[in-house]
């Protein structure tokens, strides 16, 4: 997940800040670990998760596309 | 850096000490990383996971121990100061001395902030003690601490405070055993065993007091109203000591009951 991060957009996360966000979002069952052979454990998200997460888009890309309608008529 | 995971709590580290472990073994060492994983500690520990939290537990019960010393200490220096008054309650002279020293009328207010720190972060959490209350309590500390100060300007500046501290010290009391009243009945909480049922007499004590006082002070002259004040000034502020207790007890009550998912009907 950190690897995909730094490849994608260039942000560096640690590993003590990546797993307080699992934390937090296992926490809210936003997100789920899923059963693994190794010690390191995939998650996923579950139906809540995906959602939220499709709320946060929406209002997001409402966000991005109201400014740059205002930042094109300015 | 494994040995710093020991830094996160125990029901944190239960659950992801495992998997975090195989994470660290693959990258390598950064020296930001040191600062993350610690800083990331920290935030696990001010953070609830699960319901419970250990440092806000621990917070919340060293607030409640705070206010029942500060409390005890408070009515002990005030029986000491006024025992000519109580001759019941004649005490050793180095017990008097120690509690009515400038360090304790100086870590009385400090004890007292940190158990309004207490109500103010459980209160935020949890809404098992509401913020009206935390503010009624807030407002009694306040006017202590106004009280301490005119009280020492008039001992060390010789500034002539003396009689405006007492009146507003007694004031502020009485205000405030007023304002814990009435929150307490506005939001339930003998009821909902938040206070527990003896300490309506302290707060009935305050109140009756501060009727008292405002009586006396729209009705005599100044001469007697100060006299009125001075004598019932020990019993408005025996009252104010006593109203710390059973709030120094609910947040030992809270804070040991924070660990389990208890719901106040």
């Amino acid at each position: 997940m950190m690897e995909d991060i730094r490849r994608r957009h260039d942000i560096h996360l640690g590993p003590g800040t990546l797993y307080g966000a699992i934390a937090r979002l296992e926490e809210a069952e936003l997100i789920e670990a899923l059963p693994s052979e190794d010690r390191r454990r995939p998650y996923r998200l579950t139906r809540t998760g995906t959602a939220a997460l499709n709320e946060q888009l929406r209002s997001l890309h409402q966000f991005a596309a109201g400014a740059l309608q205002r930042l094109a008529s300015s | 850096m494994r040995f710093l995971l020991r830094l996160y709590p125990r029901s944190w580290r239960d659950r992801y000490q495992d998997e975090f472990e195989a994470v660290l073994a693959q990258r390598q060492f950064r020296v930001a990383d040191i600062v993350d994983l610690i800083r990331n500690a920290l935030d696990a520990r001010l953070h609830s996971y699960k319901g419970r939290d250990t440092m806000r537990d621990l917070s919340v019960r060293l607030a409640g121990v705070s206010l029942l010393v500060a409390g005890i200490l408070w009515i002990v220096g005030v029986i000491d100061r006024e025992g000519y008054m109580i001759s019941a309650f004649a005490m050793p002279s180095a017990v008097g001395t120690l509690a009515t020293s400038g360090v304790m009328r100086g870590g009385i207010p400090a004890l007292l902030l940190l158990g309004i720190a207490g109500v103010w972060y459980r209160g935020h959490s949890s809404g098992r003690v509401t913020r009206p209350f935390s503010a009624a309590f807030a407002r009694i500390e306040f006017d202590l601490a106004a009280y301490v100060l005119t009280w020492a300007a008039e001992r060390f500046l010789r500034l002539p405070w003396y009689n405006s501290a007492l009146r507003h010290g007694a004031i502020a009391f009485g205000l405030g055993c007023l304002c814990l009243a009435a929150v307490a009945v506005i939001f339930d909480l003998f009821r909902r065993r938040v206070l527990p049922a003896w300490s309506v007499f302290p707060l009935a004590i305050g109140m009756l007091g501060m009727a008292a006082f405002v009586a006396t002070l729209l009705t005599s002259d100044s001469a007697n109203t100060n006299q009125f004040m001075y004598q019932s000034q020990v019993y408005f502020e025996l009252a104010f000591g006593l109203a710390w207790l059973p709030l120094g007890l609910a947040l030992l009550r809270g804070g040991a009951a924070s660990g389990e998912r208890r719901r106040v009907a």
